[in-house]
């Protein structure tokens, strides 16, 4: 076949075949709204600093490992923004509490601070203690110090122990802790032997923040999406139904326009090349597809389609000697339609809004690859085809 | 025949008016991406009696859908409304200790955010608008055409507003991204329009224009079906996905209106522009 020999033909089809190898070996990943998962945006209170975010992004990634959440990726957005991301389903009103909780820890004694979450050393996974259901905890040697300071002579005060400003629990000082001695070891309990749902999530947010430490600033929910497992897969399930049902529609079309073979099946392989390429480029660049990835193919391919009915059409109505004036016009529209809906997505993609940046970016990829791979070589099968 | 399609030129563009008209008084409904607040979609056995659901949770809005794989429970609150206790009915009614053992998804979006994305989105429209604008003229370089093609876009917006705003098809996220799709797919047939008329020079004006036509509605008809199907095949099959029904939807009505836009509205003015416009130059 003298097609092969086409430079044009042999980029697209080596084109397809690195996308092919890297989705086979390398993946496509999905992002959490496919594939199950949470994806939650935090909000702080002012903006931070660089080091600050650090800060953030390393105690929230030790708060969200303490409750057993591995493979979490937690990102900065701006300087007053940060995404967190956990690919696996979790109880979002322990993670929503744990969060959201700043974690600064006071323990006061008539009125003076007798330690801090600062003075903690040491602390133990909420269980049952000597005193009931709740956390233990040891304190630094300076922290133990400090405690016995403020407890000498007080045996029978209250301890109040407060976690953001909000009283969590004010056991009474026993008399052989006020001492004067030095007594690492403290226990907060949250209640007794019979513990609620709601205790140990408190125990476990009391916990989390003893052993990360607090937030420089406070932080609020500002967006979250959970998607279960199940159902992530229905979504790509439906998706996958749908692509090849809208695929056969197209055909369809195309088949009752063209009516011929030679011609509606190079528009159909072309337009799933596409697909392929998008795809081997997500898989690329590590995109996490998501439901908005899944609109730009869609709206990529579909431009797609639509390019080739021009070079189709030209390429048919151009007599034999004008044939290359014809296709050139063609690709005059294709480029112009091009850098239009580029130009369209643009903002999108610049400005980011979290969602859609996805849409933007495997619209604008696609497009890219349309005009630069697989439009061009279509161009020559087509007119190779039409003429044999 | 020839007379009267400067009348038909200008049918679209009342229509666009209309739907603008529309739009202004009877509003578009707000996803919780714009209004803030949660949505939690559970997907449950099929036959599940959840009328008692609906009466636990009086603020919020229950929305129920069968399809083949079971019952889709979509419940909507605003931001008012206290999202634990929603989730405890939820909970106490499914009887499980915690959500994440349900086929569900849950998304909670606050006040700060939404209007961010309101903006934001309403800015991303608007610039995309003009950079399209920007291009369309780099490409003919002559005011007419060019804002024939232009004019074809907004018009479509605006039909494809009004049309979310008849169906009740909420703004969000994802139907500001339809709308930016609509203005690729508008302007790809609107381009070819212009192009054929002005580039080609075999054949009469009304022969270029037909047979762009022909050319067109085929590119118009296999995004048309494919939506229909995407349409169908999401509502029927997975209705939690209604990202993808919602774009579907709003490019369906889009691409209806832009067949009239590009082949009455854009044809008619060429054709003025060709036939008398330049000739009184």
């Amino acid at each position: 076949m003298k097609l092969l020999k086409d430079h044009k033909v042999v980029i697209l089809l080596v084109c397809v075949l690195a996308s092919l190898l890297l989705i086979a070996f390398k993946g496509i990943s999905f992002g959490v709204d496919l594939s199950g998962g949470s994806t939650i945006v935090l909000q702080t209170e002012s903006e931070l600093s660089e080091s600050e975010m650090t800060t953030v992004n390393e105690i929230l990634t030790s708060r969200l490992n303490t409750n057993g959440l591995s493979d979490v990726r937690i990102y900065p957005r701006g300087s007053d923004e940060i995404v967190i991301e956990i690919p696996e389903s979790a109880d979002l009103e322990r993670i929503q509490k744990i969060l959201t909780q700043q974690g600064v820890f006071t323990a006061v004694i008539d009125n003076q601070t007798a330690y801090t979450g600062q003075d903690v050393s040491y602390v133990e996974e909420p269980g049952m203690t000597a005193s009931g259901y709740g956390v233990g905890f040891k304190l630094t040697l300076d922290g133990a110090q400090k405690f016995a300071d403020v407890a000498y002579g007080k045996g029978g005060y209250p301890v109040e122990l407060y976690m953001d400003e909000k009283a969590i629990s004010a056991p009474l000082l026993s008399a052989d802790l006020a001492d004067g001695n030095i007594h690492q070891n403290q226990v907060i309990t949250v209640a007794g032997s019979n513990p609620t749902e709601e205790d140990i999530d408190e125990a476990w947010v009391i916990y989390t923040a003893l052993k990360s430490g607090s937030l420089p600033v406070k932080v609020h929910i500002e967006y979250i999406s959970s998607v279960s497992p199940t159902l992530g897969s229905e979504f790509i399930k439906g998706s996958v139904i749908a692509g090849i049902f809208a695929f056969i529609a197209v055909a369809a079309v195309i088949s009752f326009r063209y009516k011929n073979p030679k011609i509606v099946l190079p528009i159909l392989i072309t337009g799933f090349s596409e697909v392929l390429l998008i795809l081997g480029f997500a898989s690329l660049i590590n995109w996490k597809l998501d439901l908005a990835s899944i609109a730009g193919i869609i709206a990529a391919v579909g431009t797609g389609v639509d390019h080739q009915i021009v070079i189709t059409d030209e390429t048919i109505s151009g007599e034999a000697k004008k044939v290359t004036k014809s296709i050139k016009r063609a690709f005059f529209i294709i480029f112009g339609a091009a850098a239009t809906t580029i130009a369209a997505m643009l903002p999108l993609f610049v400005m980011g809004i979290g969602m859609l940046k996805g849409f933007a970016i495997t619209t604008i990829a696609g497009v890219l690859m349309g005009i630069s791979i697989s439009r061009p070589a279509f161009s020559r099968i087509i007119q190779y085809v039409l003429k044999h | 025949m020839n007379i009267n399609y400067k009348v038909l030129t200008i049918i679209p563009i009342i229509l666009a008016l209309l739907s603008l008209t529309l739009v202004s008084v009877n509003g578009l409904k707000e996803s919780i991406d714009v209004s803030g607040g949660t949505e939690i979609s559970i997907l449950a056995p099929a036959n599940t009696d959840l009328s008692v659901l609906k009466e636990q949770l009086p603020d919020s809005e229950v929305k129920i859908s069968e399809s083949s794989i079971g019952t889709f429970v979509v419940i909507k609150s605003g931001l008012e409304t206290d999202v634990d206790s929603v989730r405890a009915v939820v909970k106490g009614f499914f009887n499980v200790q915690d959500l994440s053992e349900l086929s569900y998804t849950e998304k909670q979006i606050g006040s700060v955010l939404s209007s961010k994305f309101w903006e934001e989105g309403m800015k991303a429209v608007g610039f995309a608008f003009i950079f399209m604008a920007i291009v369309v003229y780099a490409i003919f370089r002559t005011p007419v055409p060019s804002a024939a093609v232009i004019l074809a876009a907004a018009s479509d917006m605006a039909i494809a507003l009004g049309g979310m705003s008849l169906f009740n098809i909420p703004i969000s996220t994802a139907t500001i991204a339809a709308l930016l799709m609509l203005v690729g797919y508008s302007v790809d047939t609107d381009i070819m329009l212009t192009t054929r008329v002005l580039k080609r020079r075999s054949g009469t004006l009304d022969e270029r224009i037909a047979g762009a036509m022909k050319t067109g509605i085929t590119m118009s008809l296999t995004t048309i079906f494919a939506m229909a199907v995407l349409y169908l095949v999401v509502t029927f099959v997975v209705p939690a996905a209604d990202v993808l029904a919602n774009i579907a939807a709003v490019l369906l009505i889009g691409l209806i209106g832009d067949l009239m836009l590009t082949w009455m509205t854009n044809a008619g003015i060429l054709k003025y522009y060709v036939s008398e416009y330049k000739k009184g130059k």
